[in-house]
């Protein structure tokens, strides 16, 4: 280490935007507190004002948004948060980017605004069932779509008194996809979270 | 490895920060209160380097920039603020203040005379779903929208008639183009649908009164439908009902979408099965087949297509009012096309426009036994819009249409020689021009200014609109709407006295609206004023000569809506409105001013829906009551002074989802048989008794009764691929 150190040039030869996402993304994963998660949103946003032409920054942005909203306990708080995570995702939509993984938060961030009002539930149900099932369509190893399709099942199966039995296996099935290494030669950036919250729901499985 | 990576990162930045000419900029975040704002992003403008607010709203970072910069502090739900700095080497210290944002979901709005329904609308007061949930309305527009208060069952008729309007008063618009002929033709005295099935469409804003100038011709109402911007995905739907099937197929990729559906429907084995009160010889039989097409063009661009086709024939004897034993055989036949394409993208920063083109046409031929009756239509909108944010308080909202209608009317004998004809041709080009102007994030206004030249009667008028939103406490809306219409007369009339001048109604609305958490309180006082109505002799009605606008009338009353959407009753939504309407006009072959037969005092409906979530199913009932209509009695003195009965009705349907893909639905109008009378007929000579025979005006069976089945196919099969996994 004390080598490395001595070594200025090191840090000229990263670029600012890995920099930045290393930063960004640290603070995301170690988030906990809503400060934590607001910090971590205006990180990305920062970063996404400048690198227009990349998803990520956007995508973790409106990510860090919905989880805010998630995490809030004011149901008038999260619409706000969810519209401003929608026009991340909005953003993200229209450049180069990851569909099923798009679809996969835009799948999570409507469960939350269904969980603000009993009242969207009839629409946004239908709304939010095809968005997901079209982000696993799009990619079956994508284990956030598979999350989220299995989430929205089983809160399905749930409010219908069905068995959920299938779903738990899915929530399985996910972390077992989420314990994968990274491919090769894959954004070293691209999203990775789904672990602690598959892990909970399974947690609600096994009750 | 990773962390050994981060801890050296940390290391190094601590390490050479001065070395680098690093900057300290830290500084402090408020409200217009003066109090902390936590977590602002505080950033330098085209650079990474900024921080968030703590909680006592201070902010500090580190920058290695240097010179001219601008720094921004935004929130969600607040303005950005930007500030100049200069960065030479010392820290700076700064204070910035963020102003709570106009245009957020806080926000005023114009709720008088409006209902939005379907959309992302926070007023929206009906659900995209309501229209096919709602018992009674049998899947129809018009027909959840007389659940609606402000409108009046008129049910030998089944168009929406608004607030002491006639029918013709509203208008329908698709994609912001005015529809010819938006119901379909049926036998006189049957009710009708709309033709625009309830599923193409993504948002419908149905107005009472006040509405945009950028709308006219309707002195009543205007019903503004968007379509979809997007199919929802690839599938196929099969529905089978007893007297008919229907196959809808969509595709959608990411760019386009097409998405059809064919019908056909024979109402033969449907009547064999359960009486009616018609004397048919051939039951209504009909194609309907409905596209759709959409085409992302570019990051921005949308082009939307939107075509409908419709036939339809039946037959049925009609029998003589004087003479019951007497009958005769009528036929009507119907042609229907309609295609309506729009383009719509963004122009710079602020701007979008709209460009669209709308044609139908429409034939109905109605067959005697010695003379055929043989009527076209033919016309359609062309509109350009412009929509602009000129700041974060003012949009504007302005376009050109124009509007063209070919109408013709011919009597044949059966050998198809021609015996009379009536026709016109109707051009109205128009300009309209409308700003919202947000006063503060509580008060705003809308004015506008619709501009119309009619060809016919070569009139030019110019109609003020102006609308005033007020918000009152955190979820009620306080709103006032004022506006001119004007509309060239109802068709039939038109046909004769081409050059007659145009009709005239001025409103008055004040509305109160609350929403919350699936809470909805409404009421609305109104007052609306009729100019230059056209009145004619009854005894020389072919004579356009005689036709003058001379008539008038007023219509005033109280609305009433509450709504509880899954809030109070588990898994229950309702809502119940009212309606209070005292009306009278002197119109057409009016002595003088009296109640129209299509307008009652009070009407309610309660609609009632419950989702069974463990046995699958969904209830809904809806119950409709209309008090006693005018009808005209000669045997009786005055005008228009006979009243029929209250009007009951209790309608039911009940959904159950087999499995994923298996819908059945069993659902009934009237089950409790009532005898519904919406007025009578009278006949032309006196009889035995020196009175006029009269025959009720009754709807054309008891009950309608649909049992039928919906199959759904995906084409992703998610479920069979999750059981491979």
């Amino acid at each position: 280490m004390l080598v490395l150190v001595f070594q200025p040039g090191f840090t000229i030869i990263n670029n600012p935007y890995d920099d930045a996402m290393k930063g960004a993304l640290e603070e995301l994963n170690q988030a906990g507190s809503l400060e934590d998660f607001q910090s971590a949103a205006n990180h990305f946003d920062r970063i996404a004002n400048v690198e227009k032409d990349k998803w990520l920054p956007s995508y973790y942005a409106a990510y860090a948004k919905v989880m805010l909203a998630a995490m809030q306990q004011d149901l008038e708080q999260k619409d706000p948060y969810l519209d401003a995570a929608q026009e991340n995702l909005d953003a993200v939509a229209v450049i180069e980017h990851d569909e099923s993984e798009r679809l996969a938060l835009q799948g999570f961030l409507t469960m939350i605004r269904m969980s603000v009002d009993p009242a969207r539930g009839m629409e946004l149900g239908m709304n939010c069932g095809m968005t997901v099932e079209q982000a696993y369509a799009l990619n079956n190893e994508n284990p956030r779509a598979l999350l989220m399709l299995a989430q929205f099942k089983h809160g399905l199966a749930q409010y219908m008194g069905q068995d959920t039995s299938e779903y738990c296996a899915m929530f399985e099935e996910v972390l077992e996809m989420l314990d994968q290494p990274a491919q090769e030669g894959s954004d070293p950036f691209s999203p990775r979270w789904g672990k602690n919250m598959t892990t909970m729901l399974l947690q609600q499985c096994q009750k | 490895m990773k962390k050994l990576v981060l801890i050296m990162l940390v290391v190094l930045g601590i390490n050479y920060s001065p070395l680098l000419g690093q900057t300290q900029i830290n500084g402090y975040i408020m409200d217009e209160a003066g109090k902390p704002v936590i977590g602002a992003n505080v950033y330098i403008e085209n650079s990474f380097d900024g921080a968030s607010s703590d909680a006592k709203g201070m902010f500090s970072f580190q920058t290695d920039q240097t010179g001219t910069h601008t720094l921004i502090a935004s929130f969600i739900g607040h303005e950005a603020v930007q500030m100049p700095i200069t960065i030479a080497g010392d820290p700076l210290s700064l204070q910035m203040i963020l102003h709570e944002k106009v245009n957020e979901m806080d926000m005023v709005t114009i709720t008088a005379g409006t209902f939005e329904a379907g959309g992302e609308h926070k007023t929206t007061i009906l659900k995209e779903l309501d229209i096919v949930t709602t018992a009674g309305a049998t899947g129809d527009i018009a027909g959840v929208l007389n659940t609606l208060p402000g409108t009046q069952t008129v049910g030998e008729e089944g168009k929406l008639y608004v607030r002491g309007g006639e029918d013709y008063e509203t208008q329908t618009f698709v994609d912001g183009m005015r529809v010819i002929r938006p119901y379909q033709t049926t036998i006189p005295y049957t009710p009708t649908r709309n033709r625009f099935s309830p599923f193409m469409f993504k948002g419908t804003s149905f107005s009472t009164g006040g509405y945009s100038a950028e709308y006219g011709q309707g002195l009543s109402s205007a019903l503004i439908l968007s379509s979809k911007e997007k199919a929802d995905q690839t599938r196929t739907d099969f529905t089978i009902i007893p007297f008919g099937a229907e196959i809808a197929q969509c595709l959608a990729t990411e760019k386009t979408s097409l998405a059809g559906k064919v019908g056909y429907f024979n109402m033969r084995p449907y009547y064999a099965v359960v009486p009616q009160n018609l004397d048919w010889i051939h039951p209504p039989q009909a194609v309907d087949a409905n596209l759709v097409f959409r085409n992302k063009i570019g990051k921005t661009g949308i082009i939307k297509a939107y075509g409908n086709f419709t036939w339809g024939t039946s037959q049925l004897y009609q029998y003589d009012i004087d003479d019951p034993t007497l009958k005769t055989a009528f036929q009507l036949d119907n042609w229907y096309g309609y295609l309506n394409t729009s383009y719509k993208n963004i122009l710079g920063k602020s701007w979008t426009y709209f460009i669209g083109v709308s044609y139908a046409a429409n034939r109905d031929e109605y067959l005697f036994e010695s003379s055929e009756v043989v009527e076209k239509t033919s016309g359609g909108q062309a509109k350009l819009v412009f929509n602009g944010e000129i700041s974060s308080r003012l949009a504007i909202n302005t376009g050109l249409d124009f509007f063209q209608r070919d109408q013709n009317m011919d009597y044949l004998d059966r050998e198809d020689t021609l015996e009379a004809g009536l026709s016109f041709r109707e051009q109205i080009p128009a300009a309209f021009l409308e700003a919202d102007f947000y006063f503060t994030s509580k008060f705003m206004a809308r004015m506008g200014l619709r501009a119309e030249y009619n060809g016919l009667n070569e009139m030019f008028t110019l109609d003020p609109r102006l609308s005033l939103g007020y918000t009152v406490g955190k979820y009620g809306n306080l709103s006032f709407a004022y506006g001119r219409f004007h509309q060239t007369t109802n068709e039939d009339l038109l046909l004769i006295a081409n050059h007659i001048g145009n009709e005239q109604s001025t409103h008055y609305i004040l509305n109160y609206q609350y929403i919350n958490k699936g809470k909805t309180f409404r009421v609305e006082g109104y007052y609306k004023h009729y100019d230059d109505l056209v009145k004619y002799d009854p005894l020389d009605m072919y004579n356009p000569e005689g036709y003058t606008n001379t008539g008038k009338g007023y219509a005033r009353g109280i609305d009433i809506f509450w709504r509880d959407s899954y809030s109070t009753i588990k898994n229950a939504d309702y809502w119940i409105s009212y309606s209070y309407l005292d009306t009278e006009r002197d119109y057409r072959d009016f002595p003088g001013m009296a109640i129209p037969i299509f307008a009652s005092k009070h009407n309610l409906s309660v609609a009632y829906k419950q989702f069974f979530p463990k046995i699958r199913s969904f209830l809904s009932a809806t119950y409709t009551f209309g008090s006693p209509r005018p009808y005209q009695d000669p045997n009786a003195d005055g005008f228009n002074t006979g009243r029929t009965k209250c009007y009951n009705d209790i309608s039911a349907s009940i959904a159950y989802m087999a499995t994923e893909n298996i819908g059945l639905f069993i659902m009934s109008t009237n089950i409790l048989g009532t005898e519904q009378i919406f007025g009578y007929r009278y006949g032309n000579t006196i009889n035995d008794e020196g009175l006029y025979n009269r025959s009720a005006i009754i709807p054309p069976a008891k009950r309608f009764i649909i049992i039928g089945a919906t199959i759904t196919l995906s084409k992703n099969g998610v479920m069979n691929q999750l059981r491979s996994l």
